[in-house]
């Protein structure tokens, strides 16, 4: 009897614990930029999904398109054309992912390519202090093709 | 004589009673879980006299950790009639990834499958929208209130599958529509703080049938942690026969359009307030009658944000014949947010698209041709600078 007393006590603590772990009632610091607040830091923003890439990363996804046979026809290296999103959209259909023609996280992961490694990202700062936007001015590669 | 002990039967082992203890729990939890959750998400979705919500089913999963809802229903309040819901989807599941939450994180996954939103315009545009707004205001920052009291997560992916969006023009005789459907969208990268952007924007990749034909893509990046309206994309729509719009055409700027394609590319980066960017469109072979000058402004008047201007070269007067614009306004109300300011960009851009492409056709003759996207990037080099 003893024995199961304490089983339903220690069950019951660890109850209580994992539902504090899954909803503390933390409210946001004073300050903090959690909620939407300004952060200042600027984020690489891309107006083409191209620019959203690294040097070389857009045409690693259409040689392993290629290898996948997937890409047939004759692309502009580094574009993600016609062709190459009609490729995408054959792998996203595989992989029953939505049929964008546009290489999200997930379809570069279903190519069995890093997101991390192709990606371009920009660092963001600890501090709390509100910086001055770091870029103002689209860089070459936002213009696109 | 060495005395051998009988082993102690299972019912006298701690471990065997730590077991069952644990199977217990998790029976318990998972039988509670569901009404559970029921209770308080039905709670939650009526607690608004502005908007009420439904669903058939709701089932909770523990591995992973998520929930799934069948036929979410989400309607404005009162209702009109026989009015479409805002909202209506067949499943829509979310869940936290397993192998980040054991590293202490809270990333979401979550898909909603043939998800149908419907708007119905019964009053001016800027009206209907800012009655919308005020509407979902309670809804909205309830949301983000309960966000906030949750442990700092991030939405990795939403997925969007077989989608559809409907506006139904209610004013106009015979209520003329515009349709987009086989809507298929990823969003990416929406975290609930900056830290946990991982220093990479939002993205958002969508496609789309728009009525019949209208083949539409759309890619925008958007940072959601500026103060005013911070985003950058393109919006293309191609092949998109001119006779779907008859109807709107019609009742808008008493125009038919029997035939004709357009071709429409846009780009646009929106940053403290200002919008730069380019816009190029094509009309081939539409039927369309020269006389019928003020067609782009009854448009642009009857379907066009007024909250932003896209497009001073109109006040200045300049040739509108060329046929890559440039985008170059300001958003006029500080306070227009993200999701406003960009439907506001896109709206302007599509409407923009279809005044211009006729201010610059000659009747049965295609306009521009493959220098065209060598003309729009150097006008969008220009921009840029």
């Amino acid at each position: 009897m003893r024995e199961g007393a304490r089983l339903s006590r220690v069950a019951m603590l660890g109850a209580i614990v994992a539902a504090g772990l899954a909803c503390n009632g933390r409210e946001p610091p004073q300050g903090s930029r959690e909620g939407g607040a300004s952060t200042g830091v600027a984020l690489k923003l891309s107006r083409t999904p191209e620019g959203q890439f690294r040097e070389g990363a857009v045409e690693r996804i259409q040689e392993t398109l290629r290898e996948r046979g997937l890409l047939t026809e004759k692309v502009e290296p580094g574009d993600l054309d016609v062709p190459t999103s009609a490729a995408l959209r054959k792998l996203q259909e595989q992989h029953d992912l939505p049929l964008t023609g546009m290489p999200d996280g997930a379809t570069v992961e279903a190519l069995g390519l890093d997101p991390e490694s192709l990606y371009q990202r920009r660092e963001i700062p600890e501090a709390q202090e509100p910086q001055r936007p770091a870029v103002l001015r689209e860089t070459p590669e936002d213009r696109g093709p | 004589m060495a005395s051998t002990s009988a082993p102690r039967p299972w019912y006298r082992k701690r471990w065997a009673w730590l077991l069952a203890g644990l199977v217990l729990v998790v029976i318990g939890v998972r039988l509670a879980l569901n009404p559970v959750a029921d209770h308080y998400t039905r709670r939650w979705l009526n607690q608004f006299p502005t908007l009420k919500g439904d669903y058939q089913q709701l089932s909770v999963s523990l591995f992973p950790p998520g929930i799934e809802l069948h036929n979410l229903t989400l309607a404005e309040q009162p209702r009109v009639g026989q009015e479409p819901p805002l909202l209506f989807a067949e499943r829509v599941r979310g869940h936290l990834r397993v192998g980040q939450l054991l590293r202490g994180e809270f990333v979401v996954r979550a898909r909603m499958d043939a998800p149908k939103f419907s708007y119905v315009v019964r009053k001016s545009v800027e009206r209907e929208v800012e009655e919308t707004a005020r509407r979902l205001e309670e809804p909205v920052q309830e949301l983000l209130r309960l966000v906030r009291t949750l442990p700092p997560l991030s939405v990795e992916r939403l997925e969007v599958r077989d989608g559809e969006l409907l506006i139904v023009e209610a004013r106009e005789e015979g209520s003329p529509s515009v349709w987009v459907h086989k809507l298929e969208a990823t969003v990416e990268n929406l975290p609930t703080s900056a830290e946990r952007s991982g220093g990479m924007p939002t993205l958002l990749a969508a496609s789309g049938t728009v009525q019949r034909s209208g083949e539409l893509s759309l890619f925008l990046t958007l940072d959601p942690f500026q103060s005013q309206p911070t985003f950058a994309g393109r919006m293309r729509l191609a092949g998109q026969q001119l006779s779907d719009f008859s109807a709107l055409t019609k009742a808008k700027a008493d125009v038919i359009i029997p035939k004709g394609e357009m071709d429409l590319s846009a780009i646009f980066v929106a940053r403290e307030g200002r919008i730069l960017g380019s816009l190029k469109s094509e009309v081939k072979n539409a039927d369309f009658k020269a006389a019928d000058e003020d067609f782009g402004s009854k448009l642009k008047a009857a379907l066009g944000d007024a909250a932003l201007s896209l497009f001073e070269r109109d006040k200045q007067g300049e040739d509108r014949l060329a046929t890559v614009v440039p985008i170059n306004g300001r958003l006029k109300s500080p306070d227009v947010g993200l999701g406003a300011a960009v439907t506001g960009v896109l709206r302007n851009a599509f409407v923009e698209g279809i005044a211009s492409g006729f201010a610059g056709m000659v009747p049965g003759e295609g306009v521009g041709g493959s220098g065209g996207e060598d003309e729009q990037a150097k006008s969008d080099a220009r921009e840029g600078d």
